[in-house]
């Protein structure tokens, strides 16, 4: 992993696109600013993991959840 | 127009679809190689329907559209999101919520809805601002058993 120092004001650069600037500094926060292209989604770590972990629980009882087949699937028997 | 395609579902074996029918997500958050969703409807109608994903056998997600069961949920819609769709204004979106169906009932994530333009065919999955739930119970679990049919 990389680590760089940056002060107040200074920004890291990812690929082309992708700008991440140190906002302002105080001894228990950093507050930063990034500025993607639309395209690339930008979430707090907690927040997207949260909506993987709630993706992953909802496939895991899609799998086992008693409910009709989608239309347009062969009848059970001939599965 | 359209050819036909087959999705292999282990769980349902396969399916019959058009390739028009399939819809492009730049994966989904937890499943960043899934892509490519069909959407079909329960053959019994209980207002809940599958995602399939075409990439992956394995992989299905239970939807509901939220209205269905929570008729005033009324999330914002960025602008970076109509344009990431091809969309010139939401009222062109179909939304769908996750639903987690378990022993415990049904619960729709609407904290992270799947918005689809059905013209371009392309799909995201959204982290809504605000604060809204990420399984709202909406079916207690003696509604989910599927009914017999007459």
């Amino acid at each position: 992993m990389l680590v760089l120092t940056r002060r107040e004001g200074e920004t890291i650069r990812i690929g082309g696109e992708v700008r991440i600037t140190v906002v302002s500094i105080s001894p228990t926060s950093v507050r930063i600013a990034v500025a993607a292209p639309e395209h690339v989604p930008v979430h707090r770590e907690e927040v997207f993991q949260r909506i993987e972990e709630a993706n992953r629980e909802a496939a895991r009882a899609a799998r086992e959840a008693r409910l009709p087949a989608p239309a347009g699937a062969a009848p059970e028997e001939a599965r | 127009m359209s050819e036909p395609v087959r999705i292999r579902s282990a769980r349902f074996g396969e399916i019959e679809a058009q390739a028009a029918e399939l819809i492009e997500f730049p994966g989904l958050p937890g499943f960043p190689a899934a892509r490519r969703f069909l959407v079909r409807r329960h053959d019994q109608g209980d207002g809940l329907g599958w995602l399939l994903c075409a990439d992956d056998p394995e992989l299905a997600f239970v939807v509901a559209s939220p209205w269905t069961f929570v008729p005033d949920y009324a999330p914002e819609v960025a602008p970076r999101w109509l344009r990431a769709l091809g969309a010139e204004r939401a009222e062109e979106l179909e939304w769908l919520a996750l639903a987690t169906v378990d022993e415990t009932g049904v619960a729709l994530n609407l904290a992270a809805p799947l918005l689809i333009h059905p013209r371009t065919r392309r799909g995201m999955q959204v982290i809504l601002d605000g604060d809204y739930p990420l399984r709202e119970r909406v079916l207690p679990p003696p509604q989910i058993e599927s009914k017999p049919q007459k």
